[in-house]
């Protein structure tokens, strides 16, 4: 055995020649992980488990979040006006991108622009493209907005406010394949992109936007052109878009606009995303439980081990207290041993937990109908250490009892025990 | 079982996966028969058609040197990096050489990408780890 004679950091006195010559008590408990190679990577698979699916539920719930967050804003409205029945259509299109179409009468517009506390109105109406021939495109989701009231999509064209949207110009989703630029057919008429958004992990990203002129236009030509004609009703709209004074309370402009208007729902931005995050928690609830079973078989198992490991070490454990450690010394090394053993285990766990997720997201978000979009590098960086943290807890707590157990150990009774 | 036999299985399993899972295990596109339409009424195979192609012949070159290794104790210190590089290609293949297509909800993306990748994760991660154990001494025969 090499001298011990140690420091502070060390497990035992300064020796009497003044060497500090001392082995830190990580050292110790990183050689005594090593010997046991199996036992040690066994007792650990339970922590790997746990935490790898704890760390993926969670980054999962990160991004829905995120893509919520990043979609509802890129929006802009704070409720949307639908018709009466629409409301999971409406949800589904924003989220997933699901084609859909329906209309109401546009003087709903007027009643809502005159309420107390609306900050602005703009009519949109939607529209369910054709089939394309185009690689992997299918029906899309067509949104026609009016340039004079709009304050969704101009954002999104740069350039200040002054950029408007020609009549054969269209706003694509980031998804939407062909580059800005690029000529895309919808009922048989040819538009260009002239802009794309930003990713936003919702069905914005597979949507296409244009003015409402040119979709009556395209919507008049479509029975020359196109395979089957689009039927639009002239000044019909699908939904409205409302923004309300910062001072107002959403649920108030709601109720307003629900005795003003009849036959219709209003959709709270808010109430969007506690819907999707509720879905998906309601989801993930038994994963989350199976897990937090897993984690506290886990801290059972490495607890057990680590009772057998001080069983084992008595003699060893009895020298180290007759060369001159402390007690104290004894129980930090155990649960230093125990701790190091959790929180490696966790740290592969994050690894193979992310890694899975990373590799399964897209069927993942696409199995569960919900959007995504990656957490930022701080919130990333939290879950990465909150789980850290969790794992080195169920150390702490796997190794309190047999490091206690150790430290009470008389070293000649251990000693002898030990032989 | 020796060091360079256990490499030489992991690579003949991949090999033999890149090879002939796409299209059989794992589908490739839904859309138009893997072919797509240009404006002149032409039809040119759409670009995982060629990801999976790259995707089965990296294959045939990992299932080649999976069997090379099987038989060859002296080949894993060189074919270890050789297969390493071998995984990264296949990693890199629907990322950024012959990328899938940008929609998520295409097969492509469900199921020939995750499995290319992990694939390629598992032999640069076997192959990392036999080079390791080759620069470290000669292997152990298993009794």
């Amino acid at each position: 055995m090499a001298s011990l004679a140690g420091g502070p950091a060390g497990l035992l006195p300064e020796g009497a020649d003044g060497v500090r010559d001392r082995i830190s008590l990580t050292y110790l408990a990183v050689q005594n992980l090593r010997r046991r190679p199996a036992r040690s990577l066994l007792s650990a698979v339970g922590v790997v488990l746990a935490t790898g699916t704890l760390f993926a539920v969670l980054l999962g719930l990160a991004g829905v979040r995120q893509s919520m967050a990043v979609g509802m804003q890129r929006l802009g409205a704070d409720l949307l006006v639908v018709p009466a029945g629409e409301e999971r259509h409406v949800q589904e299109a924003l989220i997933m991108g699901t084609p859909t179409s329906f209309y109401m009468d546009h003087a709903a517009a007027a009643h809502v622009a005159g309420i107390q506390g609306v900050l602005a109105v703009s009519p949109q109406v939607y529209i369910e493209t054709l089939e394309s021939a185009s690689c992997c495109t299918g029906r899309l989701m067509v949104v026609a907005f009016d340039p004079a009231t709009d304050f969704t999509v101009r954002p999104w064209l740069g350039a200040g406010s002054a950029r408007t949207l020609g009549p054969h110009e269209v706003v694509a989703g980031r998804l939407i394949i062909p580059p800005v630029g690029q000529p895309i057919r919808l009922y048989g008429q040819d538009f260009t992109i002239a802009a794309k958004l930003v990713r936003t992990g919702m069905g914005l990203d597979e949507t296409v936007f244009m003015t409402m002129e040119a979709a009556y236009a395209m919507a008049a030509e479509s029975a020359e052109r196109a395979e089957k004609p689009l039927r639009l009703p002239q000044g019909a709209i699908s939904a409205l878009l409302v923004r309300v004074e910062d001072w107002v309370a959403p649920p108030l402009i709601v109720r307003q606009i629900q005795a003003l208007v009849p036959g219709v729902d209003v959709i709270q931005r808010d109430q969007v995303s506690r819907t999707v995050v509720d879905g998906y928690l309601g989801t993930m609830r038994w994963v989350l439980g199976a897990a937090g079973v897993a984690l506290a078989t886990a801290v059972l198992l490495v607890a057990v081990m680590f009772f057998a490991v001080v069983s084992e070490r008595q003699r060893e454990l009895g020298l180290l207290r007759a060369m001159g450690a402390s007690a104290g010394g004894i129980l930090r090394l155990i649960l230093t041993e125990a701790v190091l053993l959790t929180t490696a285990g966790g740290a592969a766990g994050i690894l193979l937990g992310g890694g899975g997720f990373a590799l399964f997201k897209d069927r993942f978000t696409y199995s569960l109908r919900v959007p995504y979009l990656w957490p930022g590098a701080l919130e990333l960086a939290g879950l990465i250490g909150g789980t850290l943290l969790l794992a080195a807890l169920a150390g702490l707590v796997a190794g309190a009892v047999p490091a206690w157990r150790s430290a009470r150990m008389e070293p000649y009774a251990a000693i002898r025990q030990g032989e | 079982m020796q060091r360079h036999r256990w490499l030489g299985i992991v690579a003949s399993v991949a090999g033999l996966l890149l090879m002939f899972g796409p299209h059989n295990l794992f589908e490739i596109c839904s859309d138009h028969g893997l072919f797509m339409t240009l404006k002149s009424g032409m039809q040119v195979p759409m670009r995982c058609t060629w990801t999976a192609a790259a995707a089965q012949g990296l294959g045939g070159l990992i299932l080649l040197l999976g069997l090379v290794l099987w038989f060859s104790k002296e080949g894993l210190p060189t074919l270890s990096p050789v297969l390493l590089g071998a995984g990264l290609l296949v990693v890199l293949l629907p990322l950024y050489l012959v990328p899938t297509c940008p929609k998520p909800s295409e097969p492509c993306n469900l199921e020939l990408k995750p499995a290319l990748i992990g694939t390629g994760v598992v032999l640069i991660v076997t192959a990392a780890v036999a080079l390791g154990l080759a620069r470290r001494g000669p292997g152990r025969t298993a009794a």
